[in-house]
């Protein structure tokens, strides 16, 4: 039950992060004169931080360990997506002076580690745990 | 065999002295019994001669040598091959099971095999009446059970000596005769046993029945 | 070590589950503490270092005005215009005292292949240069001809070009990057301005008559003679063309950079030392209470015929094993942070940085866990000698 709360918290968390970090606290560059590679790539990434926020609150309504471990793995996988959008699918401003390259992209970098250990930390856990029963 | 010469202890930097030139000696195959009140010295006593607390004053002797003049190497050796020490307390180590805590202490010396210690730990744990519980932890035994599994220890490597402290105190009176009885046989196969005690019972099993405050 | 050991290590640990892992986490927090602190002096001083090559002058003549624009543009790498009538340098070369001297000419374009950003193209003549074409040199050798191009760090080209004002132009070299403004610029030689000013009216920049025909310069860098003063030189350059420029020394700006830099590492060492010194006071009280609580149990293996140098092994692997983790984690964590935010912690504080590569950072990493295990280490060697040494009845009994 610990383990799920917390697991679940971390879950939502980092979705809320992934949606905050490119429009809010790390915003792209301004898409005022035009929309660029990065402008896209922040509405993907919410669309992913809201995936990502949703299955973390699956994870905690859940008690099958079976779907909670397939629930972590999406989230291992959710967590490269974060910065794949950014770097191949869509992309970024090509200078590295710009906001996206400067702010925006550290911090999914940043989200992107701290969402995939904890996938893969509670995969572990799950798996030993799901092994001595 | 095991002698204690004139030994003195006190405590709470000498304003409590519990042993004052105090002489013991402890024969082969003796099943000695010490007894007295709580406080008066018995459970210092056998930890002086067992090796497990430096008096302030006097020698103790295992086969003429000076126990407390031995390197700690020597030391070790002797606690882990000749003197078997049962404390009052049950101290287990509660992330281990009863197997382990049996065997754990003793797997880093070189000579040891593992496998050959595991079974002379079962056949030791069989003959306390507790091999049912070879794979449970220490907080799922009950007292008696607890101080049987540190006998059991205290036993493994076959010490020629064994010193229990208070041994049966706070168990039940057939447990308390369990344990006597494993205590008897040692002594009976040729091992030195020395206990601290205020159980009567001791009485019906130890060949040497002494009153500390006359020692 | 074989499993066992490690398995027995970790077993151990486990059982004093709650002050392993405030250990723990107190040694990962002084980690992220000391990675950050050194990794980001040491990105501050590397960038300081190339800033250098930016402010190789020791007078810069700017038009009258342009002062605070030159200054920002030195230092932060902001995209800045200003004009000299170019007639003024052969004048101003004319002038006793002085031992080089070189122009430069700046202008701001919208490069096609960054959207809305703007880069600063410097026009410099390659003979006379001693500010950029040194730099330029450690990576490019050959001469720079007509429109061929180098450019700085932070500049993006594709297919080895790069579009200013709706032409392309060959890339030859993209210069490492150095954590200044150099990194946000391209560089031509002074042969290509002509076909470059022409395409820029052409997209609708708005050029004066002089800029159209080349006459234009934007500063001029001279370095002086041994022994003479900058006043002097400086007093006699207003003698030959008036009061129309203004007058950036570029090695006072850095020497007040160098005095922030200073400033800023202080500030982090005393954070560093202070949080660092708070974190092992807490590392000693938790120590204390840990080896206070394995008393009995250190007692009990003694009891039992382990030896004091077993034990005292035994306690130093499971705090080695502690500490090496901790630290691990906390670097980890810390290099997670500060290495991608490297730009942007330079932005905000207003310095060059420059970010450490690869074997810089391992070498800072192997470092700290070093540090980290010693002072671990020393915080509990104490304790570690004193219990496995206390006679094992007392210890055991205090339990009791």
């Amino acid at each position: 039950m610990k383990n799920r709360i917390i697991i679940a918290l971390l879950f939502i968390l980092s979705g809320l992060l992934i949606i905050l970090a490119p429009t809010v606290l790390f915003p792209v560059c301004s898409a005022e004169k035009m929309k660029m590679a990065c402008y896209y790539s922040a509405k993907a990434e919410i669309g992913l931080g809201g995936l990502v926020a949703a299955l973390g609150a699956v994870y905690f309504l859940l008690k099958s360990k079976e779907i909670r471990i397939g629930i972590t793995i999406a989230q291992f996988f959710n967590a490269i997506l974060v910065i794949v959008y950014p770097l191949k699918l869509i992309g970024l401003c090509k200078n590295a002076d710009m906001a996206c390259r400067v702010k925006t992209l550290p911090a999914l970098i940043v989200l992107t580690v701290l969402l995939g250990a904890t996938a893969l930390v509670n995969l572990f856990f799950l798996a030993k745990s799901s092994k001595t029963e | 065999m095991l002698s204690a010469e004139r030994v003195s202890k006190s405590y709470k930097a000498g304003r409590r002295h519990v042993l004052l030139d105090t002489d013991f000696s402890l024969d082969r195959g003796e099943f000695c019994a010490v007894m007295g009140e709580s406080g008066s010295g018995k459970s210092t006593l056998l930890a002086i001669i067992a090796g497990i607390l430096k008096p302030d004053r006097g020698v103790v002797r295992l086969d003429d040598q000076d126990l407390y003049a031995l390197p700690d190497h020597e030391m070790a050796r002797i606690h882990q091959k000749k003197i078997g020490y049962v404390p009052q307390s049950n101290i287990l180590l509660k992330n281990y099971t009863v197997l382990e805590n049996l065997i754990l202490p003793f797997l880093s010396a070189k000579d040891q095999n593992e496998e050959a210690l595991k079974e002379e730990a079962v056949a030791l744990l069989e003959k306390l009446g507790v091999s049912d519980l070879a794979d449970r932890y220490p907080y799922e035994l009950s007292g008696g059970e607890q101080k049987r599994v540190s006998l059991g220890r205290a036993l493994l490597m076959d010490p020629e000596i064994v010193i229990a402290d208070e041994p049966t105190t706070g168990l039940d009176s057939s447990t308390g005769r369990i344990i006597l009885s494993c205590l008897a046989e040692q002594a009976a196969s040729g091992k030195s046993v020395l206990v601290a005690t205020h159980d009567d019972h001791v009485k019906e099993y130890a060949g040497r029945v002494l009153d500390i405050t006359k020692i | 070590m074989g499993s066992r050991r490690v398995k027995n290590l970790i077993r151990n640990i486990r059982s004093h589950a709650f002050y392993n892992a405030c250990l723990l986490v107190t040694i990962s927090i002084l980690s992220v503490i000391l990675f950050a602190g050194i990794v980001v002096s040491r990105s501050l001083y590397k960038g300081m270092d190339n800033m250098q090559k930016r402010l190789g002058a020791d007078i810069m003549l700017v038009p009258k005005g342009a002062k605070e624009k030159a200054e920002n543009m030195l230092l932060e790498g902001s995209r800045s215009t200003f004009y000299f009538d170019a007639s003024i340098y052969e004048k101003v070369a004319a002038v006793d005292g002085i031992s080089e001297i070189t122009s430069q000419c700046f202008l701001k374009s919208l490069s096609a292949d960054c959207c809305s950003s703007e880069v600063e193209i410097v026009f410099f003549d390659p003979q006379s240069d001693f500010v950029v074409a040194p730099w330029i040199e450690t990576e490019y050798r050959k001469d720079l001809s007509g429109n061929q191009v180098v450019v700085g760090n932070s500049i993006s080209s594709e297919d080895g070009k790069i579009k200013l004002f709706g032409q392309e132009y060959p890339v030859v070299s993209k210069m490492a990057k150095t954590g200044t403004a150099l990194d946000s610029s391209v560089y031509f030689t002074s042969e290509a301005m002509g076909e470059i000013l022409e395409n820029a009216e052409e997209k609708g920049s708005f050029l004066t008559e002089d800029q159209k025909n080349g006459g234009i310069l934007s500063s001029i860098f001279i370095n002086l003679k041994a022994g003479e003063k900058s006043e002097k030189v400086v007093e006699s350059v207003h003698q030959v063309i008036g009061d129309i420029f203004d007058v950036v020394y570029p090695k006072q700006l850095h020497a007040s950079l160098s005095g922030s830099l200073t400033k800023i590492t202080g500030i982090v060492n005393i954070i560093s030392f202070v949080l660092g010194g708070l974190l092992v006071l807490i590392l000693l009280i938790i120590n204390s209470i840990l080896m206070n609580q394995r008393k009995q149990e250190v007692a009990l293996f003694r009891v039992l015929g382990r030896t004091k140098r077993d034990l005292i092994r035994m306690l130093v692997s499971e705090m080695g094993l502690i500490s090496i983790s901790g630290a691990v984690i906390g670097c980890l964590l810390s290099a997670v942070i500060v290495i991608p935010f490297g730009a942007f912690i330079g932005r905000s504080l207003n310095m060059p940085y420059l970010g450490p590569g690869l074997a810089a950072t391992m070498v800072s990493f192997a470092l700290i866990v070093l540090g980290v295990f010693l002072i671990v280490f020393l915080a509990s060697i104490f304790f570690i000698v004193h219990i496995s040494s206390v006679d094992p009845y007392l210890a055991m009994r205090r339990e009791e």
